[in-house]
């Protein structure tokens, strides 16, 4: 492989790293103004390669796959809101999470519901961050 | 005569002029036409304004009928509801669960019964009836209005109660807890103080402040109903310390020692397989790259195991959560909750909610 080619791949790498750095801190901006109106509109604007990764998949691969999740929501959607919750770090490190944890020992710890003609496991994004996300608080109840 | 008039009987229906005119009977005939109706042969000659006359008969009983079934408030019967019809008929759409209805209806009693000595009351209601149609956010925000304009009331004291329960009832334990110590610190009233300390006690349970919780199970008066279960959950409450619970450090660090170890250590053996091999599988295709020389693969295979190993040590710890959170909960739906929160609506002058023993 030429040097200036492989200069190109790893200057795209540490372009990648650096947003999976700083997406935390653009999601915690978004926590603190999750109150005000235009919050999930900031949200939906700012651009989150998680985000376009996920509608990616789910517009090529998971529309001509059927649904095997054996979650609800599904994986690509808990992933979705995992992103666009806690940003790219953190929702990829999740998305990590469900994958590994979506098997029949979930069904332990996590209720069923019914869902698209079968029972599945229900394992949204606040059951796997209640311990240490806590919306931010309303001023006028202080 | 007889025989003529059997020949011509079809003229009787069918007459023909010329025919008529020719036969002796056309005289008698036409006077009995003239008499069933005047337009078999010709009509009479009419005077223009008399004309016009029959239509005008039609078009007055036709605005009559109409008149009938529009709204006439001078038709219509009048009806006067009081204050305490309207704030009777809220408080039934609150019973029979319409919620919504009954917010609007608390609100037209407002409205039109500004000096009404239950305006608070309907106030303090109208956040009640948002909270258990579970707009949180609305019941806060009205029962804080409420609170804020009737401070030193009995109503003030019901609103910031309901306030923690709204917490409460979504599982926020710790600003739950935030106000129904207020409650308990400010209002003196008995039944709203037990009730306060006995809901303030489960949700530290909840937080899992065991010895906390039965402190203030405590702390109820003996005179309360609620004493002898608080009593009795004083005491169980304290086993909450001895539950086996799994520490999430130690969980995290086992995942990061080995993947797949921390989940082990929760029970989950599958789950903790599937990380070990996952992570071993990008480790050792990373190194592969990397010994073959191609740095670029190795680089992005590295980049994403270390998503899986970050992954893994996320989903160990969050393991050790959820399985704390089952046994605590477990625990906690063996206990038994006596309190129950009903508003009164017969309009006494109760405190606005009743507790409720079961056995």
């Amino acid at each position: 492989m030429k040097p200036i080619i492989r200069l190109f791949l790893l200057n795209a790498l540490a372009f990648c790293l650096v947003l999976a750095v700083l997406s935390p801190v653009s999601a915690s901006a978004d926590g603190l103004r999750a109150n005000s109106p235009s919050s999930s509109k900031t949200r939906e604007a700012a651009f989150n390669p998680g985000v376009w990764l996920l509608k990616l998949y789910r517009n090529t691969i998971s529309s001509v796959d059927s649904d095997r999740c054996p979650s609800f929501p599904s994986c690509s959607q808990y992933s979705l809101d995992a992103f666009r919750k806690h940003g790219f770090f953190t929702g990829w490190v999740m998305t990590v999470d469900r994958l590994l944890h979506e098997g029949k020992e979930e069904t332990s710890v996590s209720p069923m519901v019914y869902s698209g003609g079968r029972w599945k496991i229900y394992d949204p994004v606040e059951n796997n961050d209640f311990w240490w996300y806590h919306p931010p608080k309303s001023k006028d109840h202080d | 005569m007889t025989r003529r008039l059997s020949e011509n009987v079809h003229l009787l229906r069918y007459p023909h002029p010329s025919s008529l005119r020719r036969t002796s009977m056309y005289a008698s005939f036409l006077r009995i036409s003239d008499a069933l109706h005047l337009s078999i042969f010709q009509q009479p000659p009419m005077n223009p304004v008399f004309r016009q006359a029959p239509r005008v008969l039609w078009i007055l009983p036709a605005l009559v009928f109409i008149s009938f079934l529009l709204p006439s408030p001078g038709l219509a019967s009048r009806i006067v509801i009081n204050s305490e019809d309207q704030y009777n008929f809220a408080l039934k759409m609150m019973e029979k669960g319409e919620y919504l209805i009954a917010v609007g209806e608390f609100e037209r009693f407002i409205q039109f019964f500004p000096h009404d000595r239950k305006i608070p009351e309907a106030n303090f209601l109208i956040g009640v009836c948002y909270l258990k149609a579970k707009d949180y956010e609305n019941a806060r925000n009205v029962l804080q209005g409420t609170h804020s304009k009737y401070p030193d009331t009995e109503v003030g004291g019901k609103a910031l109660f309901w306030i923690g329960e709204s917490y409460f009832r979504q599982r926020a334990f710790s600003e739950a807890e935030r106000y129904f110590a207020s409650v308990v610190e400010h209002y003196d009233l008995p039944q709203l103080k037990n009730g306060a300390l006995y809901r303030l006690a489960w949700a530290r349970m909840h937080s899992r402040k065991w010895k906390e919780a039965s402190q203030t199970f405590k702390k109820i008066d003996k005179e309360s109903d609620l004493y002898p279960s608080a009593q009795e959950l004083a005491e169980k409450s304290l086993s909450g310390e001895d539950l086996a619970y799994k520490n999430p450090n130690t969980a995290g660090i086992m995942a990061a020692l080995l993947p797949g170890l921390g989940h082990a250590y929760c029970r989950r053996y599958r789950d903790g397989l599937m990380a070990f091999v996952v992570n071993g599988l990008f480790i050792w295709a990373s190194v592969e790259s990397f010994h073959e020389g191609h740095e670029v693969l190795g680089g992005m295979l590295t980049f994403l195991e270390l998503g899986w190993y970050a992954g893994n040590i996320y989903s160990a710890v969050n393991c050790a959560h959820k399985y704390n959170r089952h046994k605590k909960n477990e625990f906690l739906k063996n206990l038994p909750d006596r309190l129950n929160l009903h508003l009164f609506t017969t309009g006494s002058k109760s405190m606005g909610f009743a507790l409720r023993i079961n056995f």
